[in-house]
C-alpha cells in the first residue's frame, strides 16, 4: 500500500486517525499506530509480517541481554548484527552471490529465486541503529517490547525510509506533542509530498520510459541527456516526496524525524551532494560504519579505504546489481578526487562547480537506472559520445515541447525557491487555494492511473 | 493558513471516504468497454499471496465517487496546464484534432508468416492483402509540432515486400488524393475509418480487381446518429468533447445475412445506436461467421474475407458485386478458413486490417 494510493488516503488513514485523535492516552495511541502498522505491512507483505516481527522480538531480546551481562555486551552485539545482515543478505543478495560466483569460478549453482520482503533494507538498518546506540550507551535499553515494536514497524517510515536512528526518536515514543498545529503542519508537508510523488516523478518517469525504452538508434544525443534529466528528476521527486509524506505523516502524530533531503541539486560538489542526499542513509554509515571504521583519524590512506568502503556498501544497499556497485564506485571516485583537493579548486569556480556536479550526478543516475550493461553501453555511447551522430531530431523538440511545464516546476522546485516564497503573506494566503485544488488534481491523477480502457476486445 | 488547508483536504479526504464506501456501485463501464473489478472474496490463498489486496485496489479505483469526472479533470489538466502534447497515447492536435499514436510494432515476422502460411494453404488460389493506415499516417500534416510517430508505412512496406500474397498496396495515395478533395476519412474520436473513408477503401480495392466502383450516387447517404463517441473519446473520457456522426451508405439490394446462422435482411442493427459502441452497427458487431447473400444480383461470384472491425463498414460496398460473401472473425471461427474456401470453391479472398490495430490482434494469428 504506497501512500500516493487511493486505498491508504481515503481509507486507511481515516481508519488510523479518528481512533487515534479521539483516545488521550499515550500508550493506547502507540497500540493503535502498532496495530496499524503491522496491518499496513500485512496489506502489502502478508508472509514477511512474521518474519519482521520476530527479527524485532530478537533485537529486543538481544539489547535486554546485552544490558544484564555487561562484560558479555560484545557478543550479543555480534550476534544481533549477524542476524540483521544475515537476513538482508539472504533476502536481498543470495541470488546476486551465487551468480557472481557462478560468473567468476564458471561453477552452475542454481540461483535461488527469493522474494525480496518490502523495506526490509529499512528495518535491519533500524534495528542495528537500536542495538548499536544500546551498545554504545548512547540510549538506555528499551524495556517494551511495545516501544521498539512501534519504533521500527511504525508504518509512516517502514517501507521507504528515512531511516530514523534510535537515539533521535527514543524519548518521543512515550511523549511527545499531539496537537492541531502538529496535524495542520503534518497534513500539509504529506501533501507537498504527494504533489512531489504524483505530479512530478510519475510524469518524468514516463517521459524517461519512453526515451529509454524506445528504439535506441534512433535517439539523440540531445535526447538521451533529456532522458537522463527525467529520470534524475524522477528519483528526486519520487524520493523526496516519499520523504515529505513519511515526515508529515510522523507529525501528524506527533513525531518528530530528521529531513532526508535537503535541495541536492543545489550541490557544488559531489561531497556535498551526499550531505544533501537520502541524508538518513549517510549519516547511518557515517555513524555506524565510518566512525566505527576510524573514519579520518587513521592516516590519508585509511580514510580512503574507509570512504571507499562506505560508497561500496551505499551502492549495493540500493540493490543487489552490478549497476548499483558500480554507482557506488562512481560517487566514490569524484568524493576522493575532490578530497584530495579538486574540492578546493571547485569552490573558486562558482558556475562550473555546479554544471560539474549535475554532470555527475546525472551520469550517475543513469547507470543507476540500468540494470541491463548492454543498453547502458549503448545509452552511454548517445549520451556522451553522440555515437547516432544525431544531436537532436524532432522528437526531442517534441518531448521537449510536451514535458516543458513540467520540467520547468522540477527545476524550480529544486532549488530553495518556494522556502523563500512561502514566508510571503501573499503566498502564504494562495496556499490555502492551491492546496486543496491541488489535492483534487492529485486524486484525478490516481483515479486515472487505474482508468484503464479495454477498448479492443471486440474487435 | 495550515490549519485551514488541513481542514478543507480532511474533509475532501472524509466525503470522498464516505461516498467509495456507501455509494451504489455499478458492475461494467460503458465507456471503457469492460467490466470493473468485483469485491473479492476472502480466501486464506489469495490472502497469502496478496492477490487478495491486490483486488482491493482495483476494487477502489474502479469504483471511486466520480470517476469519469475525475479522468475528465486529469485529461484537461494534462492538456491545458501541463501542456502535453500525448495524452493516453493520443496525439492533441492544435486544431482541436485527437489522432492516436501508433506504438513500435512487435509482431510484424509473425504477421508475414501468417499470411505466407494463408496464402500457400490457398494452392494457387489468389489471396488479396489490403492493409489500411490510419489517420496518424494520413493526416500526419494535422499532427502537433515535431511529433515523429513510428512510421506505419514502414511496416507496411515490410509486410507487402515479404509476403506472396495479392498486395493492394495503392490505398495509402488513396486515401491522401480523397483526404485532398477535404473528405473527413478517419472519425475524430474513435480509430475506426469513417464510411467515407470506407469507401475510398472500396475503390482501390475495385481498381486492382479491374472492376468498375459503384459511384457514391448509388447510395442513399443517411446520417444515422451525431453522438458517437468512440474509443479515443474513451481514452481521453474528456466528458466536455461533442460526439460526432457517423453516415451509412444504404442501398437496395435483397440480402439475407447469416449472423452465426442468425437471419436477417439487413447489414446494419440500428439498436446500436442506443449504445455507446455505436460504430457495431455496421454487420452487427461481431460473429465468428456472418454469410451475406444477394438475391438481386446476376453475378455468381463468391467471396471470403478475414479481417478486423474496419472492414465491417466497407462491406456495404462489396455486396452487389457477388453472389455470395463470407466474413469470418478467426478468433471464434473454429476451423481453417483456406479450408472452408477449398470445400467450397470460393472464387476471390481478401485479407483487410488497419495498421493501428493489427500488430496487437489476437484474431490475425489464428488465420489459416
Amino acid at each position: 500500500m504506497l501512500f500516493s494510493s487511493l486505498e491508504f488516503i481515503f481509507l486507511f488513514l481515516p481508519a488510523v486517525c479518528i481512533p487515534y485523535f479521539l483516545v488521550r492516552n499515550t500508550k493506547v495511541r502507540n497500540i493503535i499506530l502498532i496495530l496499524a502498522s503491522l496491518f499496513f505491512y500485512t496489506f502489502g507483505e502478508p508472509k514477511a509480517v512474521v518474519l519482521m516481527v520476530m527479527s524485532i522480538v530478537l533485537n529486543y531480546g538481544l539489547a535486554v541481554l546485552m544490558e544484564k551481562h555487561k562484560s558479555a555486551k560484545k557478543i550479543f552485539l555480534t550476534a544481533s548484527i549477524l542476524v540483521n545482515i544475515g537476513l538482508l543478505f539472504w533476502y536481498k543478495y543470495t541470488a546476486f552471490f551465487v551468480s557472481g560466483i557462478n560468473t567468476v569460478f564458471g561453477l552452475s549453482f542454481d540461483v535461488p529465486v527469493i522474494h525480496l520482503p518490502i523495506g526490509i533494507s529499512f528495518f535491519t538498518f533500524q534495528a542495528m541503529s537500536y542495538v548499536i546506540d544500546v551498545y554504545r550507551g548512547d540510549t538506555p535499553v528499551q524495556k517494551r517490547l511495545s516501544n521498539l515494536l512501534l519504533y521500527i514497524s511504525f508504518f509512516p517510515q517502514l517501507i521507504a525510509g528515512p531511516i530514523i536512528k534510535y537515539h533521535d526518536i527514543d524519548a518521543q515514543i512515550e511523549q511527545r506533542d499531539v496537537s492541531f498545529e502538529n496535524y495542520a503542519l503534518g497534513t500539509k508537508r504529506f501533501l507537498t509530498g504527494l504533489f512531489k510523488k504524483v505530479l512530478i516523478a510519475n510524469s518524468a518517469g514516463a517521459l524517461w520510459e519512453s526515451i529509454s525504452g524506445g528504439d535506441m538508434s534512433a535517439l539523440s544525443m540531445a535526447g538521451a541527456w533529456l532522458g537522463a534529466i527525467a529520470y534524475s528528476i524522477q528519483i528526486y521527486f519520487d524520493f523526496s516526496g516519499y520523504s515529505d509524506m513519511a515526515i508529515g505523516l510522523g507529525k501528524i502524530f506527533g513525531f518528530d524525524f530528521l529531513e532526508n533531503f535537503n535541495y541536492p541539486y543545489i550541490s557544488g560538489s559531489i561531497r556535498e551532494f551526499w550531505r544533501r542526499w537520502h541524508i538518513s542513509l549517510s549519516t547511518w554509515f557515517k555513524e555506524y560504519l565510518y566512525i566505527p571504521l576510524g573514519g579520518s583519524r587513521r592516516g590519508n590512506i585509511r580514510t580512503y579505504f574507509n570512504l571507499f568502503v562506505v560508497f561500496l556498501c551505499t551502492g549495493i544497499w540500493h540493490g543487489a546489481s552490478w549497476n548499483f556497485v558500480i554507482w557506488g564506485m562512481w560517487h566514490g571516485l569524484f568524493s576522493i578526487i575532490e578530497r584530495l583537493g579538486f574540492e578546493k579548486i571547485l569552490k573558486k569556480c562558482r558556475v562550473i562547480n555546479h554544471i560539474y556536479t549535475l554532470a555527475v550526478v546525472v551520469i550517475g543516475f543513469v547507470i543507476f537506472a540500468m540494470t541491463d550493461f548492454t543498453r547502458l553501453g549503448e545509452y552511454m555511447g548517445v549520451m556522451l559520445l553522440n555515437s547516432n551522430h544525431i544531436i537532436v531530431n524532432d522528437s526531442f523538440i517534441f518531448d521537449l515541447i510536451s514535458n516543458f511545464v513540467l520540467i520547468a516546476a522540477a527545476v524550480i522546485f529544486s532549488m530553495p525557491v518556494y522556502k523563500i516564497l512561502e514566508k510571503n503573506a501573499f503566498v502564504k494566503k494562495a496556499e490555502g487555494v492551491v492546496y486543496p485544488i491541488l489535492f483534487v488534481i492529485t486524486v484525478a491523477y490516481l483515479v486515472s492511473s487505474a482508468y484503464n480502457p479495454f477498448l479492443y476486445f471486440r474487435f | 493558513m495550515n490549519k485551514f488547508i488541513s481542514v478543507t483536504v480532511t474533509i475532501l479526504i472524509l466525503a470522498l471516504g464516505i461516498g467509495l464506501i456507501f455509494m451504489p456501485k455499478s458492475d461494467f463501464s460503458e465507456n471503457e468497454n469492460r467490466m470493473l473489478q468485483e469485491f473479492p472474496k476472502l480466501s486464506f490463498n489469495d490472502f497469502a499471496s496478496g492477490e487478495y489486496m491486490e483486488d482491493i485496489t482495483l476494487y477502489i479505483s474502479d469504483h471511486f465517487p466520480l470517476r469519469d469526472g475525475f479522468v475528465t479533470l486529469k485529461t484537461l489538466f494534462a492538456e491545458k496546464v501541463m501542456g502535453n502534447k500525448l495524452v493516453n497515447g493520443i496525439y492533441v492536435c492544435d486544431n482541436g484534432m485527437y489522432i492516436e499514436d501508433y506504438k513500435k510494432p512487435e509482431n510484424t515476422q509473425r504477421l508475414i508468416d501468417t499470411f505466407n502460411k494463408f496464402c500457400k494453404n490457398m494452392e494457387g488460389r489468389q489471396v488479396d492483402l489490403m492493409l489500411v493506415p490510419t489517420a496518424v499516417e494520413i493526416y500526419d500534416d494535422k499532427l502537433p509540432p515535431f511529433a515523429s510517430p513510428l512510421s506505419q508505412l514502414k511496416t507496411m512496406d515490410k509486410i507487402y515486400s515479404s509476403v506472396e500474397c495479392n498486395n493492394i498496396d495503392s490505398l495509402y495515395d488513396e486515401l491522401i488524393l480523397e483526404k485532398e478533395k477535404g473528405k473527413k476519412l478517419f472519425y475524430g474520436l474513435d480509430h475506426h475509418w469513417t464510411t467515407e473513408g470506407a469507401y475510398a477503401g472500396y475503390t482501390t480495392w475495385c481498381r486492382a480487381k479491374g472492376i468498375e466502383p459503384q459511384p457514391e450516387s448509388a447510395f442513399d447517404i443517411k446520417t444515422v446518429t451525431e453522438d458517437f463517441k468512440g474509443t479515443i473519446y474513451s481514452k481521453l473520457n474528456d466528458i466536455t468533447l461533442k460526439g460526432e456522426e457517423i453516415k451509412v451508405y444504404e442501398q437496395d439490394n435483397d440480402l439475407t445475412v447469416l449472423y452465426d446462422g442468425e437471419e436477417r435482411d439487413s447489414l446494419y442493427n440500428y439498436d446500436y445506436l442506443d449504445k455507446k459502441d455505436k460504430y457495431s452497427l455496421f454487420l452487427n458487431n461481431i460473429h465468428s461467421l456472418v454469410e451475406i447473400t444477394n438475391n438481386s444480383t446476376d453475378s455468381t461470384r463468391t467471396l471470403a474475407i478475414a479481417k478486423d472491425s474496419y472492414a465491417n463498414s466497407m462491406i456495404p460496398f462489396l455486396v452487389a458485386h457477388y453472389k455470395k460473401i463470407y466474413v469470418f472473425d478467426t478468433r471464434s471461427y473454429k476451423g481453417a478458413v483456406s479450408d472452408f474456401v477449398k470445400e467450397n470453391n470460393i472464387d476471390d479472398v481478401l485479407i483487410l486490417y488497419n495498421m493501428n490495430t493489427i500488430d496487437t490482434d489476437t484474431g490475425v494469428n489464428v488465420i489459416y
